[in-house]
C-alpha cells in the first residue's frame, strides 16, 4: 500500500513529477557522460601500457607517464635480461613528431616503435594490414579515428614524418590518444629514423617475466643494479600514466568536478520537489499518524517516493547515456560505459534520491497528529 | 457493567509559565460498550482536547487513562500510536481522505497498518464500504463523491481495525441534514454492534442520537451531565 500511495503522490501533480524526473535525468546524464569520459580518458591514457603485454616497463628515472618518456641506452635491456626472472627484454619508443599531411599542413603525432616479430607492444584492434607491413623502411600505422585529421583515407597514403616520406600500411580502429596527438606505430628502426635517434637509443624497455618469477624483487633487482631507471608493473604504470594526464592537467578533477555538480543538481531538485510534495500532504501523514501508523510507514512512502523517482529518473537518464556514447564512438574522445558504471550510477542515484528525501523525513517526523482536529 | 475506557481526574495544560492553559481541569469520565456518547460545549471548552486525550493523541498532565481495564498513563508516543491502531476509529470532520485514493483503497491503507494486505484486504475493504452503503462507490476518489460519502468512507476506514471505541469529531458539521442523518444512523449501528461512540459536536440536529450527553465549559463536565455511563459507578442522572 505503500509503494501506491508513493506513487500516486508523485503521479497525482504530473508537472511536479517532471520537474522531479527532469531533475533526475538532468542528474544521471551529467554524471554518467562526465564519469564516462574519466573512464574514457583513463583508458585512453594507459592504452599503450594495457596493450603492450608487457609485465614490467623500465624507464628512465623520473618517467611518470607513457607519453612523455626520455631516452634509454640500449645496453640496459641486456642488464635486464642478466636478472634472473626476466624472459623477454625488449626496446619500445615513444616519441612526438611532426606529420606533414598530402596535401599540405602538419600535425603533432606521437610515433610508436617497436621490434617486429617481438612479442611485446605493436598496434592492436588492427582494421587494414598486418604488423608484417611495418618492415618496409617508410611503413607506418594510423588508427580509423584519426585518420581525416592526418590527412589520409587508404593503404598507401604517403606523407612526411619529421621530413622523411612515410607510406601508410595499415590502419587501426578505436586507437585514443590522450594528448590528441594520434599514435602512429612504427618499427623500431623506422622511428628512430624519423626523430634521428641514435640506434642505441631505446624509450623504455618491456620486460616479461618467466613463469612463477617474483614481479616486486625483480623489479627492485633491476633498479639496485641500474640507477638510472625505474621498474613499474605495467597496472603501476598505467596508474601512474593516467594519474598524471587526468590530475596534472586538472582534466580529471574538472571531470569529477562536473559529476560532482550533476549530484549537487539532482539532490537539489529531487530534495525541493519532494520536500514541496510532503508539505501539500502534510495533513494525510498527520491523519496516518493519528490512526496509529508509526513514523516507519510515513519514511516508508517518502523514501519509496524517492526510491520511484530514482527508477524511473534513471531509466531514462541512462537511455540518453548509452544513446550519446554510442553517438560519440567515433570521436575522439569519447566516454565509456561500462557496466561497473551503468549500476554504479544506478545505485548513486538511489542513494541521491534518498538522501534528497531526509528533509521530507525529518518534517513528516515533526508532525503533530493532534493536528487533525484542528 | 464495565466501561471500556474511563478517565480519572484529567487535567491539561497547554505552555507553562504565565501562558500556561489549562484547557481539561480534573475531567472524569467513562463509556460503555454500546453507547453513544455526545461531548458537547463551546468552543475552548476542553471537549475536542477530552477526545484527543481518550484517543491516546495527547498525554495528559495528570490524571489517569484505563482501556478496557488497562492503563494508558506512561506509555510513549509509539505505544500509544499501537494502542490507538488497535482499539480506536477515528472520524474526523473534514473527512480526512487520501485524496489520490479510492474509496476501497483509502480503507485498505488502515487494513495495511494492522498488516491486513493484498486480496484480503480488498476484499475486507469492500465489505466494510458494503456495511456503510457504499459499495458501488469502491472505485470513486473523493473528489467523485459527497460529503455524505466521503464520511461514510471515513467511517469504513476507521471500522477497518474493528475497533472498541469510535471517536468522532464534529462529523456531521459539513453535512446536509440527510446526509448527517445517515452518518449519525450508522454510528448507531455500530454501538449496538457492542461498540463505543464519543462523538464531539456542535449540532444541534443530532442531539437526540446519543445514549448520553456531556456537556463541558471551561475544562470541566458541566455538573447535571453524564459523564458515567448509565451502569457505571460514577453514574450522575438519567440518559438524556
Amino acid at each position: 500500500m505503500t509503494t501506491k500511495l508513493a506513487w500516486r503522490n508523485l503521479a497525482h501533480d504530473r508537472v511536479r513529477l517532471v520537474v522531479t524526473l527532469v531533475g533526475i535525468v538532468f542528474s544521471v546524464v551529467l554524471m554518467g557522460m562526465q564519469s564516462g569520459l574519466l573512464v574514457g580518458f583513463t583508458r585512453t591514457t594507459t592504452g599503450l601500457v594495457d596493450n603492450a603485454r608487457a609485465d614490467l616497463w623500465m624507464v628512465p628515472k623520473g618517467t611518470l607517464d607513457v607519453d612523455l618518456g626520455g631516452p634509454l641506452d640500449e645496453r640496459r635491456r641486456y642488464q635486464a635480461l642478466a636478472v634472473s626472472g626476466v624472459a623477454k627484454a625488449e626496446p619500445y619508443l615513444v616519441n612526438f613528431a611532426r606529420w606533414k599531411k598530402p596535401d599540405g599542413g602538419t600535425e603533432s603525432i606521437q610515433l610508436v616503435g617497436h621490434q617486429l616479430g617481438d612479442v611485446l607492444g605493436g598496434p592492436w584492434s588492427l582494421e587494414t594490414g598486418s604488423v608484417d607491413d611495418l618492415r618496409r623502411p617508410d611503413g607506418v600505422i594510423v588508427d580509423r579515428l584519426y585518420a581525416a585529421k592526418l590527412g589520409v583515407s587508404a593503404v598507401g597514403d604517403t606523407v612526411e614524418i619529421n621530413g622523411r616520406r612515410a607510406r601508410v600500411v595499415g590502419f587501426t580502429r578505436g586507437i585514443r590518444t590522450f594528448t590528441q596527438s594520434p599514435y602512429v606505430f612504427t618499427s623500431l628502426p623506422n622511428a628512430r629514423e624519423f626523430v634521428g635517434l641514435p640506434s642505441t637509443t631505446v624509450g623504455y624497455v618491456l620486460l616479461a617475466l618467466a613463469p612463477g618469477a617474483d614481479a616486486a624483487a625483480i623489479e627492485a633487482e633491476i633498479e639496485a643494479r641500474i640507477p638510472e631507471v625505474e621498474v613499474y608493473q605495467s597496472a603501476a604504470f598505467a596508474e601512474s600514466s593516467s594519474s598524471y594526464w587526468l590530475f596534472t592537467t586538472g582534466a580529471g578533477f574538472s571531470l569529477i568536478i562536473s559529476a560532482l555538480l550533476g549530484l549537487v543538481v539532482g539532490i537539489v531538485i529531487v530534495a525541493q520537489t519532494l520536500y514541496a510534495s510532503t508539505i501539500d500532504r502534510l495533513p494525510e501523514y498527520a491523519t496516518l499518524k493519528a490512526m496509529g501508523a508509526p513514523n516507519s510507514y510515513l519514511y516508508r512512502i517518502i523514501v519509496t517516493q524517492a526510491g520511484i523517482g530514482a527508477v524511473i529518473g534513471y531509466a531514462a537518464g541512462i537511455v540518453i547515456v548509452i544513446g550519446l556514447v554510442f553517438a560519440s564512438r567515433e570521436a575522439s574522445a569519447a566516454p565509456v560505459l561500462p557496466v561497473s558504471l551503468a549500476l554504479g550510477l544506478g545505485a548513486l542515484t538511489l542513494v541521491m534520491c534518498i538522501g534528497a528525501a531526509v528533509l521530507s523525513i525529518r518534517k513528516v517526523m515533526a508532525i503533530d497528529p493532534v493536528g487533525v482536529f484542528r | 457493567m464495565t466501561a471500556i475506557l474511563r478517565a480519572t481526574d484529567i487535567r491539561h495544560v497547554y505552555g507553562s509559565g504565565p501562558t500556561a492553559f489549562e484547557a481539561l481541569r480534573g475531567v472524569s469520565f467513562e463509556i460503555q460498550r454500546g453507547e453513544v456518547v455526545l461531548l458537547l460545549g463551546p468552543s475552548g471548552s476542553g471537549k475536542t482536547t477530552l477526545l484527543q486525550v481518550i484517543g491516546g493523541l495527547l498525554r495528559p498532565t495528570s490524571g489517569t487513562l484505563t482501556l478496557a481495564g488497562q492503563s494508558l498513563d506512561g506509555l510513549d508516543l509509539e505505544a500509544l500510536g499501537r494502542v490507538r491502531l488497535a482499539n480506536f476509529g477515528f472520524v474526523f470532520q473534514a473527512y480526512n481522505l487520501f485524496p489520490t485514493l479510492t474509496a476501497a483503497e483509502n480503507v485498505e491503507v488502515a487494513l495495511d497498518l494492522i498488516g491486513i494486505r493484498g486480496a484480503p484486504a480488498r476484499r475486507r475493504s469492500r465489505e466494510l464500504l458494503a456495511e456503510v452503503g457504499l459499495a458501488e462507490k469502491a472505485d470513486s476518489f473523493p473528489a467523485h463523491m459527497s460529503g455524505g460519502q466521503k464520511q461514510r468512507v471515513a467511517i469504513a476506514r476507521a471500522l477497518a481495525a474493528d475497533p472498541a471505541v469510535v471517536l468522532a469529531d464534529e462529523p456531521t458539521a459539513a453535512l446536509d441534514s440527510h446526509s448527517g442523518a445517515k452518518v449519525v444512523g450508522l454510528f448507531r449501528r455500530l454501538a449496538d454492534q457492542g461498540r463505543a461512540v464519543v462523538i464531539v459536536t456542535h449540532d444541534s440536529r443530532i442531539l437526540g442520537a446519543g445514549d448520553r450527553i456531556v456537556e463541558m465549559e471551561d475544562g470541566v463536565v458541566v455538573p447535571g451531565t453524564h459523564a458515567a455511563g448509565a451502569h457505571g459507578p460514577d453514574a450522575q442522572g438519567a440518559h438524556a
